[in-house]
């Protein structure tokens, strides 16, 4: 079943001389748990894709659907609650709040909500992440890596349909940048969760279930990966 | 409420700066409309219990106590029987009353047809109104018309005030806001709603409030208190203010109600800040407020004047302030406001200063002493009577003489010219009562033997630098030998003297006056004498005596030492020098003086209040911009640390950043002057209109009186210019701090800094 359905996606920037296509006419789907990374060269059009999928912009034209229902279709405060409750992002600087410690972080998305955070949930995420003992710090008592991780647990602690990761290992080290891999991974197979992860960085692409290859605002490639295969053998 | 109390918590103490800073305006908001409020109900207070009454009847009887008690209109009446055995009624007026001033008309027009009615001493009776008591009363049509006034007034300055204040809470609210820009763009995209972000700031401005507002109104009570005592000491509610024998009831006075309303006021203000700024956070999309640059600059101009003038650092530093043109324009709009704020203040009272003076200076010295004397050397006895007494400041002499022209009569109007031989003290009161002093000085006089003319109109025109005339030279001589040689009966030039009368001699001498300078004086005293030419005393007494005659007549212009020991000066001038008060002495040849001591003190405490409220508003608009400046220039720094140390990495000297912090400072100072001048010229623009509606039907309308309040449009420059240098020094010391800072830190540590 397809969790996520993109019809003709376009985003243009600027007007007449200065009009530039960021997305042209992209359409694809992404099926529920598949992990899938875009790729492509600077200006290519990932992050707009990337932005637009998680309603925090807008199309020129074209349509969203999460679970076959009209993402655009909604008004501004049901796009708010869409993206609390359905969408986790995970940026590359992390775009933590820094005046929340790393657990009011994590649970922040909950607490917009109006609701109480499930402890057993979180004190499960923090132990996935490897952050119970720093679940106390600020972001800037952290380090780039444990900051990442923050980032993912926000993403992650709504149990969202889908997670946005626009260059989630573009800021950290070979290490880091592995071990940030491995968790996405390991919340893909544990919470079945849909991932679209837009990298630069062809290991990472290859560690997903499928790669799309953007090129001027347009889908060149999109292939299966060899850890689709593995997958269709798990299930 | 959660989420948003949470996160405007955080935010309060993890912005410990802009929250003070917000806290600061908020509480300096409150302080002043607290203080106004206050002031403003202590001042109808001291109104009502310093004069309690709407008319006050003097030497009255209980025959007019009771004739007052039954009058139509009046309220109430309390009469008390004082130690000379007179009443002192004091009269309180009903709303419906027309006129209250035709009682007194009717009380006056009953005493003359029928005296023994009211039984009243006409020459002793008198009364007193407390009008601006009548106006808070609304007594009368005029009372009812001068409250619309001061409500009014009081209105407009509390609505230029609250936008004032609004404005400076709203910076505040804005520049911490966008500080946060990406920070709230980054919650909206993880599901904030748009109501939620203006509830983070919308809260955070209750949560501030609510430590600004009781501290305002802590602040503005205290000040009232400390203004009372200010003024109490000042003597200026004896002076405006209170009968003597009320001071003791007045007071400050706090009104719950009005407290109240001032909160409820600052709350609402804060709050529509707070709410406006989050609604304009909320317009951006999240993608714009989290990657979009608020410094990227859109146009590069190639050539700069500040670049021509710095260099590559002025270029940078020009570029550095336009590529947050929002930032620049909030920083260059509160610096503009807080200037223009001082310097329409210090105007308007720098003008009111200047009416006061020249109401002051217009009467010239406190006390005029007039002698008839028989020389020179006897005024010469009295003027060292005087200055070894050590109760006057100083004594100017003034001796005149007349002087007969034909280039000063020469349309036959009847004009004469008067000689005036003065000391230096005198000279100098004269030039004050004129209101200049851009003229000869007294020694350049003496040095040149010449005279400064003062006349009406610019016909009467030297020959020359010189102007011949003739003096009457008159000396005493002695009855018989008067008769002998003087038959005849208009030759009898006797006045008056000590109840003798003198003889004297006429002789009539050609003078010629040599005219160092010439001042025209639009009064009308001048318009009827012509001309007045004034020369040192040395003059007299070294050259002219001789021709001029001996000095018949002299004043002596006075000052006090002290005004506290008033009493006892006027005791001296009354005991040692034998000069009666011209308010109680009519008696002919006597010794006379002026004392206008009550005007002149009422016009020193009003100059020395107008000091202290221009000190006061000066210290706290520059306060107020002072917190601005520091804030808006320390954040600005602050967001550009990893930048700035790049550059530091690229080979920038600690030099090249001081300098390029310099400029950014000039750029914020110069444009926010060149805007306070603009704005400050559209006030004195006001300000002349105001004036000269003021005096627009009065005889001075275009004299030297009025040119000397005028406030010239180039009046403000040297205030805009000091209150610029003083924001410059400010805003290089906030950014030579954080700069030097910065150099402590680890460079790679500071790039690496994104928050």
């Amino acid at each position: 079943m397809d969790l996520l359905r993109i019809e003709n996606l376009c985003k243009t920037y600027g007007k007449g001389d200065n009009e530039v296509k960021a997305l042209d006419n992209v359409s694809f789907t992404v099926p529920k748990g598949q992990m899938c990374a875009v790729i492509g060269a600077s200006g290519s059009g990932k992050s707009t894709l990337l932005h637009i999928i998680g309603a925090v912009d807008t199309p020129t034209s074209g349509k969203v659907f999460l679970e076959d229902q009209d993402v655009f279709s909604q008004n501004n405060a049901n796009l708010a609650i869409f993206r609390r409750r359905q969408v986790g992002m995970i940026y590359q600087f992390y775009n933590l709040i820094p005046v929340l410690n790393a657990e009011e972080n994590i649970t922040l998305p909950m607490i917009m909500d109006g609701r109480k955070p499930d402890k057993a949930h979180l004190e499960k995420l923090l132990e996935l992440l490897g952050l119970k003992e720093r679940r106390l710090h600020l972001p800037s008592q952290l380090s780039g890596g444990q900051q990442q991780r923050v980032s993912i647990g926000r993403a992650l602690f709504t149990s969202p349909g889908v997670i946005l990761a626009d260059e989630p290992t573009g800021n950290l080290d070979s290490k880091n940048s592995a071990e940030i891999m491995e968790l996405l991974r390991k919340s893909n197979h544990e919470f079945n969760q849909t991932m679209l992860i837009i990298t630069h960085d062809e290991n990472i692409a290859l560690q997903c279930d499928r790669i799309i290859t953007l090129s001027d605002g347009k889908i060149v490639n999109d292939q299966l990966t060899g850890f689709a295969e593995v997958k269709r053998h798990d299930i | 409420m959660t989420f948003e109390s949470l996160l405007s918590r955080r935010y309060i103490f993890a912005q410990k700066r802009h929250s003070l800073l917000t806290i600061s305006s908020i509480a300096v908001a409150v302080t002043l409309m607290t203080f106004l409020f206050c002031a403003f109900t202590t001042y109808i207070n001291c109104i009502s219990k310093g004069a309690p009454y709407h008319i006050r009847l003097d030497s009255a009887t209980t025959e007019l106590a009771d004739y007052v008690k039954d009058y139509p209109g009046v309220k109430d009446s309390y009469s008390e029987k004082l130690s000379d055995g007179s009443y002192e009624i004091r009269v309180f007026f009903d709303k419906n009353i027309v006129n209250p001033f035709d009682m007194i008309r009717d009380i006056e027009t009953l005493q003359e047809k029928e005296p023994d009615r009211l039984k009243l001493d006409p020459d002793k009776f008198s009364f007193k109104d407390n009008f601006v008591y009548m106006a808070f009363d609304m007594i009368g049509d005029s009372g009812k018309t001068a409250m619309v006034q001061y409500v009014a007034l009081f209105y407009i300055v509390i609505l230029f005030l609250a936008f004032a204040l609004r404005l400076i809470i709203d910076t505040s609210f804005e520049v911490s806001a966008k500080e946060r820009e990406k920070q709230f763009g980054v919650l909206q995209s993880i599901g904030a709603s748009p109501k939620q972000i203006v509830g983070i700031i919308t809260f955070e401005g209750l949560l501030l409030s609510a430590v600004g507002i009781p501290l305002g109104l802590i602040f503005g009570i205290g000040l009232t208190f400390l203004a009372f005592r200010f003024i109490a000491s000042t003597e200026l509610l004896e002076t405006y203010v209170s009968d003597p024998k009320y001071i003791a009831d007045m007071g400050v006075s706090v009104k719950p109600l009005l407290i109240l309303i001032c909160a409820v006021t600052c709350l609402v203000w804060v709050l529509f800040s707070a709410y406006g700024t989050g609604m304009r956070i909320i317009k951006k999309s999240p993608i714009q407020a989290i990657t979009e640059r608020s410094n990227t600059i859109k146009k590069v101009r190639k050539g700069s004047l500040w670049g021509l003038l710095f260099g590559w650092t002025g270029k940078m530093a020009t570029r550095n302030n336009h590529r947050q043109p929002k930032r620049y324009i909030i920083t260059i709009l509160a610096l503009t406001l807080s200037i223009t704020l001082f310097t329409a203040f210090s105007l308007i009272l720098s003008t009111a200063d200047n009416i006061v003076r020249q109401e002051f200076d217009m009467i010239g010295s406190d006390i005029i002493l007039e002698s008839y004397i028989t020389n020179y050397e006897e005024a010469d006895t009295i003027n060292k009577k005087i200055v070894s007494s050590g109760l006057f400041k100083d004594c100017g002499i003034n001796t005149t003489f007349s002087f007969d022209s034909d280039i000063i009569n020469k349309n036959d109007l009847n004009r004469y010219g008067i000689i005036e031989y003065v000391n230096r003290e005198s000279y100098n009161n004269t030039l004050r009562s004129l209101g200049t002093v851009n003229t000869i000085s007294y020694d350049e006089l003496l040095s040149g033997g010449k005279y400064l003319m003062l006349d009406y109109t610019d016909d009467i025109i030297p020959e020359g630098n010189s102007i011949s005339g003739k003096v009457i030279k008159l000396y005493e001589v002695k009855e018989e030998e008067y008769i002998r040689e003087h038959d005849k009966k208009e030759n009898k030039g006797a006045y008056i003297a000590g109840r003798s009368e003198k003889y004297f001699k006429r002789e009539i001498n050609e003078i010629v006056l040599p005219i160092a300078d010439r001042i025209s004086v639009q009064r009308s005293i001048y318009e009827m004498r012509g001309a007045v030419f004034v020369a040192p005393i040395e003059l007299y007494i070294n050259d002219t005596r001789d021709i001029v005659g001996d000095t018949k007549y002299v004043s002596f212009d006075i000052n006090y030492k002290d005004y506290k020991i008033h009493d006892q000066a006027v005791h001296w001038l009354e005991t040692e020098i034998g000069a009666r008060n011209a308010n109680y002495s009519d008696e002919p040849g006597s010794m006379i003086f002026n004392d206008f001591y009550s005007e002149r003190h009422k016009i020193n405490t009003t100059i020395v209040a107008l000091k202290y409220s221009l000190l006061f508003v000066g210290l706290l608009i520059g306060a107020i911009a002072l917190v601005n400046l520091v804030n808006i220039i320390s954040t600005g720094i602050a967001n550009r640390k990893s930048e700035i140390a790049s550059m530091l990495c690229l080979g920038m000297t600690p030099k090249q950043l001081y300098r390029m912090s310099f400029i950014e400072c000039l750029q914020y100072v110069f444009s926010s002057a060149f805007t306070s001048f603009l704005l400050s010229t559209g006030v004195i623009f006001i300000l002349r209109k105001m004036i000269q509606s003021v005096y627009f039907d009065a005889d001075i309308s275009n004299s030297t009186k009025l040119s000397g309040m005028m406030v010239k449009f180039t009046d403000p420059l040297p205030t805009i210019l000091i209150a610029s240098a003083v924001a410059l020094i400010a805003a290089l010391i906030t950014s030579y701090i954080p700069l030097r800072n910065m150099q402590k830190e680890s460079l790679v540590d500071q790039i690496r800094s994104v928050e």
